[in-house]
């Protein structure tokens, strides 16, 4: 049994403009111990997925509409709200992509990871923040017993996002759900957080799924990646495969348009055009208005398309393995 | 990953109450006008030190020495206002636990910040402690002590040849027994400010004023802050429907001029005593706070530690009162300082409508009272100590705004 399977997950915004199908189908599974990358343009619905899960979407105007999360056996989807808040941040953390506003700017960040240990584990105050001294010191914290009695706005971007980790991780959580936690960080401090959530992973066995748009992050930290186009499955693949043999039109043109794969002095490829408004997306494959091979016939929904060991491919005219890749 | 470690324990930056602390003392004018303040406050506290017609020290003859003076503080027939009980208790915990307690508060700032500020809360805690024990204790206590009149009974004593020993305050009048042959008088050496029509001394009854008048704008200010508080709060939080039935609520309010719905709301009530005047004007007071905080609500919620909270599984309550309800308080805490000085002004109002409270020293009674004589000094006084109170809040107020505003920053 997978840690975390979605099946067919569907979230849906109701605005006044009209119904925003930002997750439209969505099916993926993360094993315990795995790195799961999940790509995408902005908008293609990366986000919302890992809202969903947690079901953390603002509702109104957002809702799950249909599919299931199952986490160890459980639809998180029907849970009660009660056992819902048991699940959250106890067994599925969650880490956001900007460190400088996810800190809680009136408490110390000692206070708020104690306070996050209080409410799942029984423990004492005392043995709280040994704890989050503990976890503090993991994540390379420098001083933490200084530290731990400091306001957000005293620490730097990365060591807030350090803060964040330690907090995510101090109730040993099964599934770590990180959307984007290195993106607002420079390149240096951006390797370290990802080696150290690789080294905390190896330590504490959790599945992780990573959200990105930066294929260099997958490419160097997952298992397995998840391409998603305008809030539907694209690829699925074992994360070498990927690289090696995409075959969605769509992958293709992302791993086209990364500079080290074009020639020297050439202009990089990019995909034509721009991802429609989650109002206006085509019906069937909506990759259609902008792919090379579409045809009439992908006016339908995509099948899925079974490429190769745990690789899976929604598209009507699935592409010949390095289709112009270097 | 290797960085230079332990900084040196000294250097501890200041946190956000300690950088506003510093900003508030850089300006010179709102720093006096609290000091002003409170003054007012030490004066409102110990008031019947300085005016009583009860002597501090008592001794007829060879008999017991004693102090009607400090039993007259608890006597509930003789101070038959809440406020004033209130005010009594007080004076009798600061002087006792004032001076260690500030001592002890000054002594946490040496310790590591979680540790101070726990102490700091004991400290707080048991201040409130003291003063709810102080105050039970006065309840339970029997209330059986004849209403002597000491400057009477003492030139009766006197006049039989008794030699009697008898201390008073500098101004040995009582706020609310006036000596009728008195009536009118003009300044004077006895009376520095004259008496009223019943023969009570103006300055004295000024004295009691600035109780009624602090009590008046503290209480009611925190009625209705709390009331809108937790108005704006559900309406910035949860939005939609909430928000619309509490936007509607808070219009309705608005829209009818204050004056007008809190002069119709008294007039309906026989026998107002201060406190329904208070609870009147945060009736129509809690708009703004609810605006505030929705406001500033609607600004916190989407921010990302909102979401991380929910992640980490907090319960709703939690979230909207313990997390992001502090980060919105700035803003509250500075309309509140001129929001006690508005209720003042508006107690004074209903008072001098004659629409107050009228067995209560308050400055707006005596306003009214003194429009109907020709003594310049019944009307200059008390208006004169409106003006004074108001503008001192107001400077602190302003000083506070500008403290908790980043870009006048000094």
């Amino acid at each position: 049994m997978p840690l975390l399977e979605l099946i067919d997950l569907r979230t849906h915004f109701f605005t006044d403009a009209g119904v925003l199908r930002s997750v439209d189908g969505v099916s993926f599974s993360v094993e315990a111990g795995e790195t799961v990358g999940v790509v995408g343009e902005s908008g293609c619905g990366k986000s919302v997925t890992a809202m969903s899960i947690l079901r953390l979407i603002p509702e109104p105007p957002g809702r799950i509409v249909g599919g299931e999360i199952r986490f160890l056996g459980q639809d998180l989807v029907r849970m009660p709200i009660a056992a819902l808040r048991k699940v959250r941040g106890n067994s599925i953390s969650m880490i956001f992509q900007e460190p400088m506003t996810s800190l809680n700017p009136v408490y110390t960040v000692g206070d708020q990871i104690i306070e996050a240990i209080l409410l799942h584990q029984d423990v004492d105050e005392d043995r709280a923040r040994e704890i989050a001294l503990d976890m503090l010191r993991k994540v390379g914290i420098p001083a933490p017993e200084q530290r731990i009695d400091e306001y957000p706005h005293q620490l730097s971007g990365g060591m807030k996002q350090r803060v964040m980790i330690a907090m995510a991780l101090s109730c040993q959580p099964k599934l770590l759900i990180a959307d984007e936690p290195t993106t607002a960080l420079d390149v240096t401090i951006q390797a370290q957080i990802l080696e150290l959530l690789k080294q905390l992973q190896a330590e504490q066995g959790m599945g992780i799924m990573l959200i990105t748009h930066d294929l260099g992050v997958v490419a160097e930290t997952t298992d397995k990646v998840v391409v998603l186009y305008g809030g539907q499955m694209a690829e699925v693949a074992p994360t070498s495969t990927l690289f090696s043999s995409a075959s969605h039109p769509y992958t293709q043109g992302l791993l086209r348009s990364l500079p080290d794969r074009a020639p020297p002095g050439s202009r990089l490829p990019t995909i034509p055009g721009m991802v429609p408004s989650p109002l206006q997306f085509p019906t069937g494959c909506r990759f259609r208005t902008r792919c090379g091979q579409a045809s009439p016939a992908c006016a339908a929904l995509p099948p899925r398309v079974e490429r190769g060991p745990g690789h899976a491919v929604w598209c009507h005219h699935p592409q010949p393995p390095a289709g112009g890749a270097a | 990953m290797t960085e230079p470690a332990a900084r040196p324990p000294v250097a501890e930056d200041p946190s956000w109450v300690d950088l506003i602390w510093v900003q508030f003392g850089k300006r010179k004018i709102a720093r006096g006008a609290l000091f002003g303040l409170l003054g007012l406050l030490l004066l409102a506290i110990y008031a019947p030190l300085l005016a009583s017609n009860k002597p501090l020290l008592w001794r007829v003859a060879d008999g017991p020495l004693s102090s009607p003076w400090l039993l007259s503080l608890f006597d509930r027939n003789f101070f038959e206002n809440g406020v004033d009980l209130f005010f009594n208790a007080l004076l009798v915990c600061v002087s006792l636990l004032g001076l260690p307690a500030a001592w002890a508060w000054r002594r946490a700032a040496t310790l590591p910040r979680a540790a101070r500020g726990a102490r700091r809360a004991r400290l707080l805690l048991g201040g409130i402690g003291a003063l709810l024990l102080t105050l039970g204790l006065n309840a339970a206590a029997p209330q059986a002590r004849p209403k002597e009149v000491y400057p009477a009974l003492q030139a009766q004593l006197e006049a039989q040849g008794t030699p009697v020993l008898a201390v008073y305050p500098p101004l040995p009048h009582s706020f609310r027994d006036g000596v009728l042959d008195q009536a009118r008088a003009r300044p004077s050496a006895a009376h520095p400010l004259g008496t009223d029509a019943a023969g009570r001394d103006v300055l004295v009854r000024l004295i009691f004023g600035a109780r009624i008048s602090l009590t008046i704008g503290v209480f009611a200010v925190s009625l209705y802050i709390s009331i809108g508080t937790v108005l704006g709060a559900l309406a910035g939080y949860f939005g939609g429907r909430v928000d619309l039935v509490i936007q509607r609520l808070i219009e309705v309010v608005i829209c009818v001029p204050s004056l007008f719905l809190i002069l119709s709301v008294a007039a309906f009530i026989e026998d107002r005593s201060i406190f329904h005047i208070m609870v009147i004007i945060a009736a129509v007071a809690w708009t703004t706070p609810a605006r505030l905080v929705r406001a500033e609500f609607l600004r916190h919620r989407n921010l990302d530690f909102v979401a991380a909270a929910r992640a980490i599984g907090y319960p709703q309550h939690t979230i909207i009162f313990a997390e992001i309800l502090p980060n919105t308080l700035g803003p509250v805490l500075v309309s509140a300082t001129f929001g006690v000085a508005s209720a003042i002004l508006t107690e004074s109002t209903m008072s001098f409508l004659g629409l107050g409270d009228i067995t209560v020293p308050s400055w707006g009674q005596m306003l009214n009272a003194g429009r109907t004589t020709s003594e310049w000094t019944l009307i200059l006084a008390p208006g004169f100590a409106i003006f004074v109170t108001v503008s001192l809040l107001n400077l602190v107020g302003d000083g506070f705004r500008d403290a908790i505003d980043p870009k006048l920053r000094r």
